[in-house]
């Protein structure tokens, strides 16, 4: 493309035209959403492997169970039977089929984000006594297909026939947030006219044990925003979202195709780096209110416009107090807010994506979930952390991630174009 | 989609900086594959330099050349940053799963914050102070074309209102020895891209498009840096480092998935010292 695509570039406000995501809680959006409205965690006692760690964990069941297709075999690990399985749901395979006719398999674009990619598989290697002896990796592990982080999109790419730009963006627990924006540009640029974004994240020895070994992992449930919260709760999910041009769809299909539901577009993201700790968070919370400012300023709305933010939220005292602090030189009432992790446990890569659309589900039918698991809160906290979940209009929803390096975003998501 | 090319930094076989890559890439019969050697220069506080692995060290060295002490440039880091590796660090993961593999399961904290995609986009914006937005990500072989794709879209987004230059730094390490059967990659390389929207004191325009003809790609002529073009996924940008070395007005075709990336150069010698 030329500089001539510069000016006539369509900034019309995207739409998440179909979204679907699988968590702990529950395969496809009605589970996930009965879990919010009801209030059941979908975390439990570790039971992953022979992990002999003392913690909760977000488990999917059934991933285990998925086969994928004979022709893509060689991508059968953990990440990608997980997005298999969360691709089934909410007919998105169906959604993804019409994207095609609409505009051309070379014109939608793929951006996913992962941090542990299906590492799993060459992980377990590594424990098996062949490989202790010969130092090789057995034929089941194929490091393309399973193992690089960017297996995930090609897998998805292979599985629909995909021809268009692709990505996988891997900055730890943002990764699934930053997907958002990278696709927006490459539609604002005119590289594609969709995109799907998302996030997939599976449970590995990597990061149960590494977050283990930084002390950061609560032996019971995660307590987001609790004054007696020990940690995160790691989980897995998968998530997708379909992204389109509002202006470029037929009419009345905004509503039609997102199941008669308030459409709910991306209004604006922000971006920062803490350029301060490789895994600890600003304990001013600096580049988090960067990342929330600029996303406020990108979405064109101030504060007060905000009705709810879902909150990062890992339940660790450092993220938790410097992300009310950044909340704090942003708004200058207390805003509502509150962690989805208590549902779902600390997705990590798919985070971003997946509270995305629970944010979306806020939008969609009005409420402002609890803190779950939170018992007490933290009297050092500023903000209007929920303790009951609030049935009232949700229009406008901020929602942040932020990963190790310091690497930070927040989306903007609300139901006005 | 246009951007200019302001500085290259490069670390790889026998190519220790942009200097010598002009030598190499203008002189014939000039490239001899010494390794990368095993101390770099970096910027680095002695606490981080310890910590850091290889591939953010090899990462980081290319990435600082892009700073150019005639330019006297102190706007490094306000740069927007995009980091692009196919694989991240193995080395990191193999430690972290023979730790796996032992009792009790001893996993080091630094090797695990070490272990995730974007650790040097982390210890370069901690190293130089740079709170922009910092993107990592991988295309697996198609890599470097995702990278620089990214780096050019994010400049000439209409929401970037604030940055007018991109460091893009692409990097892949030797894997660690269990996975070199299966990730080809057989020497160190990494490159660093100082792009910007201003054409001042730029070398080269480059025009930057998808290409939808299945254009041939372009190799190298010189069989010892084509093989090196072939040992690592970043050493996909050797065909376009050749062409602004030479000071060529050409068009080159780097691999981008079914597509390939389509690059029109145009030296701009004139604004050259």
């Amino acid at each position: 493309m030329t500089k001539q695509n510069k000016t006539d570039t369509n900034s019309a406000p995207l739409l998440l035209s179909h979204f679907t995501l699988t968590t702990a809680v529950g395969c496809g959006i009605e589970e996930n959403l009965e879990a919010l409205k009801n209030e059941t965690s979908g975390l439990r006692r570790n039971d992953f492997l022979d992990v002999d760690l003392e913690t909760y964990i977000g488990r999917v069941s059934a991933i285990e169970e998925q086969q994928l297709p004979a022709a893509l075999s060689d991508y059968q690990c953990r990440n990608n039977q997980l997005a298999y399985l969360a691709l089934q749901q909410d007919n998105f395979n169906s959604a993804i089929e019409q994207a095609k006719k609409r505009y051309g398999a070379h014109r939608i674009g793929l951006f996913l984000g992962t941090s542990t990619s299906g590492i799993l598989s060459s992980e377990l290697a590594y424990q098996t006594e062949s490989f202790r002896s010969t130092g090789q990796l057995p034929d089941s592990v194929h490091f393309r297909e399973q193992h690089n982080s960017f297996s995930v999109a090609e897998f998805v790419r292979s599985l629909y026939q995909l021809k268009g730009p692709a990505q996988v963006v891997s900055t730890a627990c943002s990764s699934s947030a930053k997907v958002f924006a990278s696709a927006a540009r490459y539609i604002e640029l005119g590289l594609c006219d969709a995109a799907i974004v998302g996030g997939v994240d599976s449970l590995c020895l990597t990061t149960l044990y590494g977050f283990n070994s930084l002390e950061l992992v609560a032996k019971e449930v995660c307590r987001p925003a609790d004054k007696n919260r020990q940690g995160l709760s790691i989980g897995e999910a998968a998530a997708f979202i379909l992204l389109e041009k509002s202006d470029q769809l037929p009419a009345q299909s905004t509503r039609d195709r997102s199941n008669q539901q308030t459409p709910v577009y991306l209004q604006g993201y922000g971006e920062s780096s803490d350029a301060y700790h490789m895994s600890s968070p600003h304990p001013e919370g600096l580049g988090a209110f960067q990342a929330m400012q600029s996303a406020l300023q990108h979405a064109n709305i101030t504060a007060p416009d905000i009705d709810y933010v879902n909150l990062h939220g890992t339940a660790t005292a450092i993220n938790d107090l410097m992300e009310d602090k950044a909340l704090a030189q942003l708004f200058s009432k207390p805003v509502s807010c509150s962690s989805t992790k208590g549902w779902t446990g600390h997705t990590l890569g798919a985070a971003g994506a997946v509270d995305a659309i629970y944010s979306a589900l806020c939008i969609q039918y009005n409420f402002k979930p609890k803190s779950l698991n939170t018992l007490c809160v933290d009297p050092a906290l500023t903000q209007n952390i929920l303790d009951q979940t609030q049935y009232s209009t949700v229009k406008t929803v901020a929602s942040n991630s932020f990963g190790f390096g310091g690497n930070n975003c927040c989306l903007i998501l609300g139901e006005q174009t | 989609m246009i951007v200019y090319l302001k500085s290259v930094g490069i670390a790889a076989p026998g190519i220790a900086g942009w200097e010598e890559a002009i030598n190499v890439f203008t002189e014939t019969n000039h490239y001899s594959p010494a390794p990368v050697e095993k101390k770099l220069a970096t910027i680095l506080p002695p606490n981080e330099r310890r910590r850091a692995t290889r591939v953010t060290q090899l990462a980081m060295y290319a990435a600082l050349q892009t700073d150019t002490p005639e330019r006297n440039d102190r706007s490094l880091n306000q740069c927007l940053q995009v980091f692009c590796s196919s694989n991240g660090d193995i080395t990191t993961f193999h430690q972290i799963s023979q730790a796996l593999a032992m009792d009790g399961r001893p996993v080091s904290p630094t090797r695990f914050h070490n272990s995730v995609h974007n650790a040097p986009a982390g210890y370069w914006s901690i190293a130089t102070q740079t709170k922009t937005p910092s993107t990592s990500i991988t295309a697996y072989s198609d890599s470097f074309s995702a990278g620089l794709l990214e780096a050019a879209v994010q400049l000439n987004s209409s929401d970037n209102k604030q940055h007018r230059d991109c460091l893009l730094v692409c990097y892949d390490e030797i894997p660690a020895e269990p996975f070199q059967p299966q990730a080809h990659i057989t020497a160190e390389f990494a490159c660093a891209l100082r792009l910007s929207l201003s054409s001042e004191n730029a070398l080269a325009c480059m025009d930057i498009q998808i290409d939808h003809q299945s254009q041939p790609l372009t190799i190298l002529s010189d069989p010892a840096i084509e093989h090196l073009r072939q040992a690592n996924p970043q050493a996909a940008a050797l065909p376009l480092l050749a062409a602004i070395a030479r000071q060529d007005n050409k068009k080159i075709l780097l691999p981008y998935f079914e597509q390939g990336l389509e690059i029109s150069l145009s030296a701009l010698a004139q604004h050259q010292e």
